[in-house]
């Protein structure tokens, strides 16, 4: 008789080789099925993914372009989970941060002066993520109140609020019935770069990330935070006030989710309309986890993330398939960490005995 | 002293030649017992006698070393506490094992759920009603548990043993959690339990509880049952209470004479109102000065914890004041200074003094993080050199060094490890709980010297239940006994030395006259 005892391990941790055996490779098996399910090839499948993200340099580009909003909202997750918070919101915190990055262009552009306008409407839409991110972040710290429930619920509440503008007060009267506001002036609009559609957004998301990982590694705040995150009865001991630190970490985990509408609305679509709120944000928490919480691991992550959205894309146009075969993958991936989680915590250890 | 520890020919539990060691600890050491049923059996004695540990083997949580158990006159023998409660034989512990989002009846079933037949919750809930009933034990079986006071969850607590039918009820400490209107319904409960039949051992350290509650008394010390005895052979709590902490020798450690200075700290009148979660306090003045040990003891469960919390800033008093320094604080006031101003030392070392998954030098800059860089950047370089400093001074002994985590280091070393950092602050004041709790003899020592060369500079207070550190370290004793300073003695006065263990028991002269 074959006896499976579950053992937590003395050492807990996850390494990139660890990620890759059970979490990567399960899922591109589990993505076969799927496809030889539809009745494609999953080798062919798998190839016209990888060259319709990674193949030429014009497709690598969209996948830049797709990565940008994910770096914002996968640092935002990892740096809120750090300290053992989980913002779910950073959907509504990225559509608050379209919502008062196109404000700012849309409405201040005649006080502001040109070449200032970008930094204002950065600063806006951070804001705006931090605006949103406030109300949970105030429940959580002062009175225990779930922020996984509250941030989620606030990413509806943020997407009717955008809908009610750009169909309402903000709709463009010469747009012709389009859901959207007017386009907005030129100087709002994000630099392009390489004649592709990369622009200022990615490189603010890079910058983003090592501001962050420098204050985590190297500053005195950092710590704190790192601190709450392993032990709240070592950091209540040495006197972090853990509501402020706990408002804070989570105002700047929206403020960054904020970026990515931002840059969506700055930087694509120069206007606020349909088609801001696809589910970056949660694409965050996938990114985040995969990243290990680590700032300088997210943007590859968010590569990787982008490519398979991209790569879904093309299979649509070439192999007919629907495009939605991109978020199973995701989704199966996601559920493989899960699993694979388990075993950077335990081991399963095989004892026989005689019955 | 007579010993009414025969064998009697109705004893249902036999506990023959028990030993228990951890390390170079016996916990137990060869402890025979004889109970009968239907009898309620104390078992009296201070922290670390040996109590929980004997309780622990009966309940099937350890294993005795040596030594067997007879229920019936049958040997029986079981690895689990669920292979205990299948014979019959059931614990409460202090901490209550319950599921605080489910119902009373969801809990009582939780675990047994197997051996019925159907989860019709409406039988069940009728069965539980019955034997709330009948020994006084009501509670609505459809309550959530958080719903519920202390007392109550402690009901649920028996009533899940009585549940599974367990014959046997062994409680620890049942009455310190209590609040005194509680107390008279639990003891009512208990007699009722053992007038159906059923035997109840429990664990106390409280003489008057033992005295009216118990057919028989069983003291422990230091691993040993020293006596079992019926109440009417004993004369006065004074007795009791001396055979429980007995004569110690104490162990006088080198202690020169240090100067005694200003006073650093004091409280008047304080107190901390009512609370659920802590055990509260109230009217108590104290000093200390430089130079001088202040030792605050008593037995677990009388106020202290919450009495330090308060002392460190780490909860807000309701009554009285703090003066530090020369200066007056009240609760907000001292909240916001405590920290920075005073050196803690906490009993938890490793979820509060300690961050068990982040290294050695990371655990260094735990208090002291504004020490190591300017402005708002962290000179890692400094505190790792700061950190092999205090490795090598107070000779801990690390894996790997100042990368070490904090959680591979030894509990000798890491409270070492946690003195460095904390005796590095140069304080004018530091508060000490338990600090020597779980260290071996070597590693106690090293700790009681680094505290005795703070009196230099600074004012000690050390919180402690263990007499022999109290009196070996402390200039004066305050003992506290349900959330009072009954008195404070100087170690000094010989006379009042010997009045220590009564005090903790809650004798004091004025009450003990010979009689109960």
């Amino acid at each position: 008789m074959v006896v499976f005892k579950v053992e937590k391990k003395a050492d807990s941790g996850f390494s990139l080789i660890q990620i890759l055996l059970l979490a990567v490779i399960p899922a591109i098996l589990v993505g076969a099925v799927i496809f030889m399910a539809v009745g494609a090839n999953p080798l062919r499948a798998y190839y016209i993914m990888f060259m319709g993200g990674f193949g030429d340099w014009f497709h690598f580009s969209e996948v830049l372009v797709k990565a940008t909003p994910l770096i914002f909202t996968g640092l935002a997750v990892a740096l809120a989970a750090r300290m053992l918070l989980w913002n779910i919101g950073c959907e509504g915190q990225l559509v608050f941060g379209g919502i008062f990055a196109s404000g700012t262009a849309l409405f201040f552009q005649s006080y502001i002066p040109d070449p200032l306008m970008i930094p204002f409407v950065l600063l806006s839409g951070f804001a705006g993520g931090a605006v949103w991110a406030l109300l949970p972040a105030i429940l959580k710290a002062r009175w225990e109140v779930n922020e996984i429930i509250t941030t989620l619920m606030f990413n509806y509440i943020a997407v009717i609020l955008m809908e009610h503008l750009y169909f309402g007060p903000w709709r463009d009267p010469m747009g012709r019935g389009f859901p959207g506001t007017a386009m907005f002036n030129e100087s709002a609009w994000f630099p392009r770069f390489f004649q592709t559609r990369v622009h200022l957004g990615l490189f603010v998301a890079i910058a983003a990330c090592m501001l962050l990982f420098v204050i985590l590694k190297k500053t005195k705040w950092g710590y704190r935070i790192t601190v709450t995150g392993n032990s709240l009865g070592a950091a209540r001991y040495s006197g972090i006030n853990i509501t402020c630190q706990r408002i804070a970490v989570l105002i700047i985990s929206g403020g960054l989710a904020g970026l990515a509408g931002t840059s969506e609305v700055c930087g694509i679509h120069l206007r606020l309309q349909q088609g801001l709120a696809v589910g970056y944000g949660y694409d965050g928490i996938i990114i985040a986890f995969l990243a290990g919480l680590n700032p300088l691991a997210v943007p590859f992550v968010a590569i990787i993330l982008g490519g398979l959205i991209v790569g879904g894309d093309q299979l649509q146009t070439t192999l007919h398939l629907p495009s939605s075969i991109s978020l199973v993958l995701e989704g199966t991936i996601l559920l493989a960490i899960l699993a694979s989680n388990f075993f950077s915590l335990y081991r399963i250890r095989i004892l026989r005995r005689s019955a | 002293m007579e010993n009414s520890e025969k064998v009697r020919p109705d004893s249902i539990l036999s506990l023959e030649g028990i030993s228990k060691r951890f390390g170079p600890v016996w916990a137990n050491r060869d402890i025979s017992l004889n109970i009968s049923q239907g009898e309620i059996h104390a078992l009296l004695g201070e922290n670390g006698a040996g109590k929980s540990t004997l309780m622990s083997i009966l309940s099937g949580r350890y294993r005795p070393d040596q030594g067997g158990i007879r229920l019936k006159g049958k040997a029986v023998s079981f690895n689990s506490p669920a292979g205990a409660l299948s014979i019959g034989i059931g614990m409460v512990y202090q901490r209550f094992m319950l599921v605080e989002p489910l119902s009373v009846a969801e809990n009582i079933v939780l675990g047994c759920a197997g051996m019925l037949k159907s989860l019709d919750m409406g039988r069940i809930n009728s069965e539980i009603e019955s034997f709330s009933k009948e020994y006084g034990l009501y509670v609505d079986p459809g309550k959530k548990i958080h719903q519920l006071s202390m007392g109550e969850r402690q009901k649920v607590e028996i009533l899940k043993l009585l549940y599974r039918r367990a014959e046997i009820l062994i409680l620890d400490e049942p009455t310190a959690i209590l609040s005194p209107p509680e107390i008279k319904p639990l003891f009512e409960t208990l007699t009722r339990l053992a007038g159906a039949g059923r035997t109840i051992i429990f664990i106390s350290h409280k003489l008057e509880e033992v005295m009216s509650l118990s057919d028989r008394i069983s003291i422990m010390r230091r691993g040993k049952i020293i006596a079992t005895l019926l109440p009417e052979q004993i004369r006065s709590k004074r007795e009791l209470a001396r055979l429980m902490v007995g004569r110690e020798i104490v162990l006088k450690v080198d202690k020169e004479k240090v100067p005694v200075g200003k006073s650093v700290f004091a409280v008047k009148g304080l107190g901390s109102g009512g609370s659920d979660n802590h055990i509260p306090f109230d009217q108590i003045d104290l000093e200390v000065r430089t130079g001088e040990i202040l030792a605050i003891t008593g037995v677990a469960g009388n106020g202290q914890d919450t009495l330090v919390a308060c002392l460190t800033g780490l909860l807000p008093f309701k009554k009285g004041s703090v003066t530090y320094k020369g200066r007056r604080f009240n609760s907000l006031e001292w909240i916001k200074t405590a920290k920075r101003g005073l050196v803690y030392i906490p009993e938890d070392r490793y979820g509060t003094a300690s961050i068990p998954a982040q290294s050695l030098v990371e655990n260094f800059m735990l208090t002291r993080v504004e020490e190591f860089g300017k402005g708002p950047f962290l000179d890692l370089k400094g505190a790792r050199a700061e950190t092999s400093g205090a490795i090598d001074h107070f000779g801990i002994k690390t894996p790997s060094g100042p990368s070490s985590k904090a959680r591979q280091l030894s509990g000798g070393n890491l409270q070492k490890f946690i003195l460095a950092r904390e005796l590095g602050r140069k304080p004018r004041l530091i508060i000490a709980e338990h600090p020597t709790q779980g260290l071996d003899v070597g590693a106690t020592e090293e700790v009681w010297d680094s505290l005795l060369r703070q009196r230099e500079h600074a004012a000690v207070i050390l919180v402690s239940g263990d007499l022999k550190e109290v009196l070996s370290l402390a200039d004066r004793i305050a003992v506290m006994f349900r959330g009072k300073i009954l008195k404070v003695i100087s170690t000094s006065d010989e006379e009042g030395v010997s009045q220590v263990g009564l005090l903790m028991a809650g004798v004091s002269e004025r009450t003990d006259c010979g009689s109960i």
